[in-house]
């Protein structure tokens, strides 16, 4: 029996209910795996220390520390380094976008501009796994096709 | 700026964010995908009450009322 195909874990720091139930659907839409999601920094690095998901969406401001809390914590202590961080936001500042950017974040996006852009990037790294597992696979172990084409 | 206000803006924000995206602003999103789910259109509700409810606590602020005082008529 061939195993299933591994989904992207998906941790999420966001102190607004409403863009975290958006964020949650389309994290769900896309096939991936919410992992866990907190509102605050602390509560964040301690999760994201254990559970390093392939993909961190953090807010800036939260109802304790900051996005940027999170993100020099993981890049002082070594935890999530192979998970890609995206900052989400509505300080969408240059300050910091640069601050982001030196703290290991590899995308920034602006939450009044860059809705879209968040949801999609959700969707293509979902896809991304699903396809890079897919293609890893040995022919001779892998799922047989039966539906004589990609979805 | 008073802190409250801030963050009181910060969650209008928030929700139309939310607002925009549920309702599929973008112009990217083709006609015949503009069709709103329950689900969709429940937390585009939502986050209409929390953008209108977040403005009414700015408007006292700014008005120099306390947060649940009822407005005068």
């Amino acid at each position: 029996m061939a195993d299933a195909l591994p989904v992207l874990t998906v941790y999420i720091v966001e102190d607004s209910p409403i863009i975290l139930r958006l964020l949650s659907r389309a994290v769900e839409s896309a096939g991936a795996e919410l992992v866990g999601h907190s509102d605050n920094a602390r509560q964040a690095i301690v999760d994201l220390s254990a559970l390093e998901p392939d993909l961190i969406l953090l807010d800036i401001v939260l109802t304790a520390g900051t996005g940027l809390d999170v993100l020099q914590a993981l890049q002082e202590s070594g935890h999530a380094l192979a998970s890609v961080k995206v900052v989400f936001t509505n300080h969408a500042t240059p300050e910091h976008r640069e601050r982001s950017r030196q703290l290991g974040a590899k995308h920034f996006l602006d939450k009044s501009s860059e809705g879209w852009q968040a949801l999609e990037l959700i969707g293509k790294m979902a896809a991304e796994k699903r396809g890079r597992a897919g293609r890893l696979r040995s022919p001779d172990f892998g799922e047989p096709n039966n539906h004589g084409g990609h979805g | 700026m008073d802190p409250d206000v801030k963050q009181e803006l910060y969650k209008v924000m928030d929700a139309l964010v939310a607002l925009k995206i549920d309702l599929s602003c973008d112009p990217l999103i083709p006609g015949e995908s503009l069709v709103l789910s329950a689900s969709k259109a429940r937390d585009a509700c939502e986050a209409l009450h929390s953008a209108t409810a977040s403005i009414k606590q700015l408007a006292a602020a700014l008005n120099g009322e306390s947060p649940g005082e009822k407005p005068a008529h």
